[in-house]
């Protein structure tokens, strides 16, 4: 069973990816910022990370630099999952070492699993 | 014309020398004809002291007297014998006169003689002749020279044969001293003999030179200019010469000059006589606006220079009163610009002394002027900008307030230092800004403006916009340097925030979207269980309202940043083709669910165009959006991509409700749906089109449609080939 970990503050956004992420088969731990992801990537090592950039305390562009700094998560693909759409969003998050980025409100949850399997599958 | 007289003249020459050279053939015919007659031989081969001397001069006698009788032109024929004595003449009186001497006989003895036009003491008159020698028919030895002396009237009246030509056509002959032979048309017969002719035709006559052109225009021996030709007659070596007045033949154009300078004269003396009675009418008052429009160009317009006259002058002058008054009344309005201007500008100077007064007042501390101080004192301290004054080489002379405000240095810690060090505020530019800034001021003299990042004395970093200008003294020396800096930090935290909140706002709004979206999604999809088909159809419908609010939010931020120019366009080669059929495969499920075609037609070998993909996409989208909403059930789109020159055009048409007339010019306003399309749908918010345009237009394209309400619509976008606009 694939494993992801979502960054995500959001309480409804982050029920909708637990309900139906877990209903497609991948098995899925959700962090409300980018302390706690940071935390229990300790614990739990993830196939990806589906990473929000709008967090409090630690936002997704710093977790994203934190992850990337570590030997051991340099190669866990990390797809941004953000409201944020702009092109200087997009490429900062590139260029700190995401694998992909989706605005949320653009993408279906369907597109969304479709993109996931295609990063791991 | 000129070629007409030279050929007249030419024409009229060669017929009289060819006149004369007959004449003179048949003379000399008739001479050798009577050096052969036996009837002279016979008397002179017999001495006169022989018997049949007599009777064979009688003979003789008759035959010279029937001969002359026949000839009106030959005045006298006589007969020498070898001995130089005339032995027979028709004039009696001359017989027996020696001849010895006589170039008659003496060339005559050789062959046949022409003698010159002479004249004749004998006859006393003007005459010429003929001497041939006669011989024995046998022996051949000489006999005698038989003479026959001629009248001159058969060359004058060859000479004349033209004279008809004109009144100074005139043909003469001159002999090889080129003396007159024949009459002068204009001197008479007195010049024969008598006269020379020197001319320059003369002259050519007798040259060996024949590649002289005889037809010309010289003067002749009247000094007047004529035109001319000559012909030798080797006969006799003489020469002809021919020529007409040169006013006579080319009288025609005489005549027209002479006409013009009538006409002329004519002309100057109507124009005085009539025209001074016109004067009062016309010049008069001509003169009058002459003077006026003096008058009013030395600077009076007030001068009036109407007259009531109820003519075409009269209405002139009233017309250039108007035309003074038009320019008198600009002028004033100059006057007042230049007077204001000039107040302005002497108490701008006023001013700037007084301020230079008081800033010297300042530095040297002296007590005179003392309001100037004062007032200069309380303006300068109370702004809000910072401002500083320094001497030529940066040392600060004096900071007003707002300085020790800003950057946190007590006035003390300021005065006597240098600007733009790191113990004060500055120094924190890379050293070329620093560079730039002195050569600017010190160098060049001119205002330095600029962005400078500076620190206060807390280290907190400020942004500051400053202007630096140099003070010249009389001589353009540098004297101050003037600082005025504003602390924009504030401002530039506003502008960030204003970006950031677009961003921001928009994020803010997608994220609860979101949520919904993806609720709506899995009820939609049964991950809740099963639905009534009640209530599937009310997700349906917050599905598709809560889409609404998607595309509202995305369309919302595409726009603000555009206007605000806070978009970045970041321009890529893109290859249109595949950014359509990505938008297409994004559109599928629509266009399934209403059973539409699309027909691609796209040009192969599509050169890319320069564009931001993601704003050309979102063109794309919308347009596309827009065929299948408004196209009915089983519509047909149709997407045409080509080349035409230098762009590159996308051609979109669908079956659709069409474009009603009245809608036709709002279509790409922002928030406006038209009528029909309200109708229609009543999803969309009146953005997508105004986004075409817009970034069509900001990518250097155009965008225009053709659209009939009921059939359907053509849209069309244009995008040049060449590099649009960079980032902006």
């Amino acid at each position: 069973m694939k494993k992801i970990l979502i960054a995500e503050d959001d309480k409804f956004l982050s029920s909708a990816y637990k309900l139906k992420l877990g209903k497609s088969g991948f098995e899925v731990q959700v962090g409300g910022n980018g302390d706690e992801v940071m935390t229990m990537l300790k614990t739990f090592l993830p196939d990806l990370i589906l990473l929000d950039l709008v967090m409090p305390i630690k936002d997704g562009f710093v977790t994203l630099e934190e992850i990337r700094a570590i030997e051991s998560y340099k190669k866990i693909p990390i797809l941004v999952a953000s409201n944020l759409g702009q092109k200087e969003d997009i490429d900062k998050a590139m260029k700190l070492g995401a694998n992909d980025f989706v605005v949320k409100s653009d993408m279906s949850l369907d597109q969304l699993i479709k993109k996931i399997n295609l990063m791991i599958g | 014309m000129t070629n007409q007289a030279y050929n007249l003249i030419n024409i009229s020459s060669a017929t009289k020398a060819e006149h004369l050279k007959s004449y003179l053939d048949g003379e000399k015919e008739m001479i050798s004809m009577l050096g052969a007659d036996t009837t002279f031989r016979n008397l002179l081969s017999v001495s006169s002291a022989s018997a049949t001397f007599k009777i064979k001069k009688q003979i003789t006698d008759d035959r010279l007297n029937r001969t002359i009788s026949s000839d009106n032109n030959i005045n006298e024929l006589f007969l020498i014998d070898k001995n130089a004595k005339v032995v027979a003449s028709t004039n009696q009186s001359h017989n027996g006169f020696d001849k010895s001497t006589d170039l008659f006989f003496t060339e005559g003895k050789h062959g046949i003689y022409i003698k010159d036009i002479y004249f004749s003491d004998i006859t006393n008159n003007l005459a010429w002749g003929l001497a041939a020698p006669i011989t024995d028919d046998i022996t051949k030895e000489l006999l005698g020279v038989i003479v026959a002396r001629i009248n001159v009237d058969p060359f004058f009246q060859i000479l004349e044969i033209n004279s008809k030509l004109g009144n100074t056509w005139e043909s003469f002959l001159i002999n090889h001293d080129k003396y007159f032979l024949t009459p002068s048309l204009f001197l008479g017969n007195d010049v024969i003999l008598k006269q020379k002719v020197d001319t320059e035709n003369s002259r050519n006559c007798f040259s060996e030179n024949s590649n002289i052109q005889a037809t010309k225009i010289y003067k002749d021996y009247r000094n007047i200019l004529i035109l001319g030709t000559h012909t030798y007659v080797p006969e006799t070596g003489w020469c002809l010469i021919t020529k007409v007045d040169w006013v006579e033949i080319f009288s025609p154009v005489i005549t027209v000059i002479l006409l013009f300078i009538v006409l002329f004269i004519l002309g100057i003396s109507i124009y005085y006589f009539v025209g001074k009675y016109l004067t009062k009418k016309i010049t008069k008052p001509i003169e009058d606006l002459s003077n006026g429009a003096k008058i009013i160009t030395q600077g009076n317009f007030d001068y009036s220079v109407a007259t009531d006259l109820q003519d075409e002058i009269g209405q002139l002058s009233r017309d250039f009163d108007k035309m003074t008054k038009s320019i008198r009344n600009s002028y004033k309005d100059v006057d007042r610009k230049v007077i204001k201007q000039t107040q302005e500008i002497s108490k701008k100077n006023n001013d700037l002394e007084n301020q230079q007064r008081a800033i010297l007042n300042v530095l040297e501390d002296v007590g005179q002027s003392k309001t100037d101080l004062e007032k200069f004192k309380s303006a300068v301290e109370g702004v809000s900008e910072h401002i500083v004054i320094t001497d030529n080489e940066g040392m600060i002379l004096y900071a007003n307030k707002a300085v020790s405000k800003i950057t946190g240095f007590s006035n003390a810690e300021i005065m006597g230092k240098k600007v733009g060090n790191k113990n004060l505020w500055g120094g924190l530019m890379p050293k070329v800004f620093y560079e730039t800034l002195w050569k600017t001021i010190k160098t060049d003299k001119k205002m330095f403006s600029g962005e400078v990042n500076n620190m206060r004395k807390n280290g907190e970093k400020y942004v500051a916009v400053a202007s630096i200008s140099p003070i010249l003294d009389q001589n353009g020396k540098v004297v101050f340097f003037v600082g005025i800096e504003r602390d924009v930090t504030h401002e530039k935290e506003v502008d960030r925030m204003k970006t950031d909140f677009i961003s921001l706002a928009s994020h803010q709004l997608r994220t609860p979207l979101s949520a919904m979206r993806w609720f709506c999604e899995m009820l939609l999809e049964g991950d809740a269980g099963k639905m009534t088909n009640e209530q599937l159809e009310m997700v349906k419908n917050i599905d598709g309202a809560n889409m609404r609010m998607i595309i509202l939010v995305n369309s919302l931020l595409n726009i603000s940043r555009i206007e605000s120019g806070k978009i970045v366009i970041d321009p890529e080669f893109v290859d249109l083709k595949k950014v359509l059929e990505t938008e297409l495969s994004g559109l599928d499920i629509q266009i399934k669910a209403k059973k539409q075609t699309v027909k691609l037609l796209i040009e192969t070998d599509l050169p890319k165009i320069y564009v931001d993909p993601k704003l050309i996409g979102e063109v794309c989208k919308n347009l596309l959006t827009n065929a299948i909403k408004y196209s009915p059930v089983s519509g047909k789109i149709e997407v045409n991509i080509f080349k035409k020159e230098k762009e590159v055009i996308l051609k979109l048409s669908d079956n659709g409700i069409g474009i009603p007339k009245i809608s036709q010019t709002k279509i790409f306003e922002r928030f406006y749906r038209a009528e029909n399309a309200l109708k229609a749908e009543t999803e969309g918010t009146g953005l997508g089109l105004y986004l075409v345009k817009t970034v069509i237009e900001s990518s250097g394209g155009k965008v225009w449609f053709e659209s009939v309400e009921g059939k359907g619509s053509i849209f069309y976008f244009s995008l040049p080939l060449d590099e649009t606009k960079k980032k902006k």
